[in-house]
């Protein structure tokens, strides 16, 4: 049964897919360097530049009269940047991953053997790499509310308290769920693909 | 599984060679092969009919059950 429509779009997605995959290795390559010199300038370079603070929409540049505890500042670009790069790793994989999944459906044929197993090789990604970001925002956050004494900056005549409001999205888990589930189906459509093949 | 395929003894009956078989039915001798050695898991009416018309048998003379 030929599918055109099907093949020329995962053809199509199997290349950008491979360009979004480069392009995320090299970001995490980037992102290495710039955590590891910040690890070794940071402390100077937070010290005698300029330092902002991004409320929302709201960005505050700070005097220098303004006290910066510069090791967890430090602490927080350093955990950013070995997040984004733990994270563009991991869409480096999930993109061999879902070429390997488009390339049996490029042929026209995606009840292969491959195709479930590395959805769900894909799914554990997902969910790993929700759960990544979601602890790394925490922990950012933390680290800069330790870098920046904020009721310092904030007008005691008008603000009475400061509070932080970790919040954490759980939407990963229903995209890891989705694709579990898609990987069933693939697996089912698998099992049905062999005995159609065996029927002569 | 207990349902085994009896072509090859059919075939032999019928003095009939696989290419000679695989021609007169419309499939693939490669094909015809997994039928005689029982590499497949089912086989389409359609195929069976055209079986027995080309060596002149009934499907039980193919087809038998063994526990």
């Amino acid at each position: 049964m030929e599918n055109n429509k099907m093949k020329n779009l995962a053809s199509t997605l199997e290349t950008i897919v491979k360009v979004v995959g480069s392009i995320f290795f090299a970001v995490s390559i980037v992102c290495g360097v710039m955590a590891v010199l910040v690890a070794i300038f940071g402390e100077k370079m937070f010290a005698e530049g300029e330092l902002s603070l991004s409320l929302g929409f709201v960005k505050l540049y700070a005097t220098d009269a303004l006290e910066v505890k510069t090791g967890f500042m430090n602490a927080y670009v350093i955990v950013g940047l070995v997040t984004v790069m733990i994270i563009c790793v991991a869409v480096y994989l999930a993109s061999k991953l879902t070429r390997s999944v488009l390339e049996p459906i490029k042929d026209g044929r995606p009840f292969e053997a491959q195709v479930p197993k590395k959805l769900k090789k894909l799914a554990w990604v997902v969910l790993g790499c929700g759960a990544l970001i979601q602890v790394a925002g925490i922990v950012e956050s933390v680290l800069l509310s330790y870098a920046y004494s904020l009721k310092e900056i904030v007008n005691p005549l008008y603000i009475s308290k400061v509070e932080f409001d970790y919040s954490v999205d759980f939407s990963f888990v229903l995209v890891f769920a989705i694709i579990m589930f898609l990987s069933y189906i693939f697996s089912y459509g698998q099992k049905l693909q062999q005995e159609s093949d065996e029927t002569l | 599984m207990p349902i085994i395929l009896r072509l090859d003894r059919v075939m032999a009956d019928r003095k009939m060679s696989l290419n000679e078989l695989a021609e007169k039915v419309g499939v693939a001798n490669v094909n015809l092969s997994k039928i005689k050695n029982g590499h497949i898991s089912a086989i389409r009416f359609s195929t069976l009919e055209a079986i027995c018309k080309a060596l002149g048998c009934q499907p039980g003379d193919i087809l038998e059950y063994k526990e």
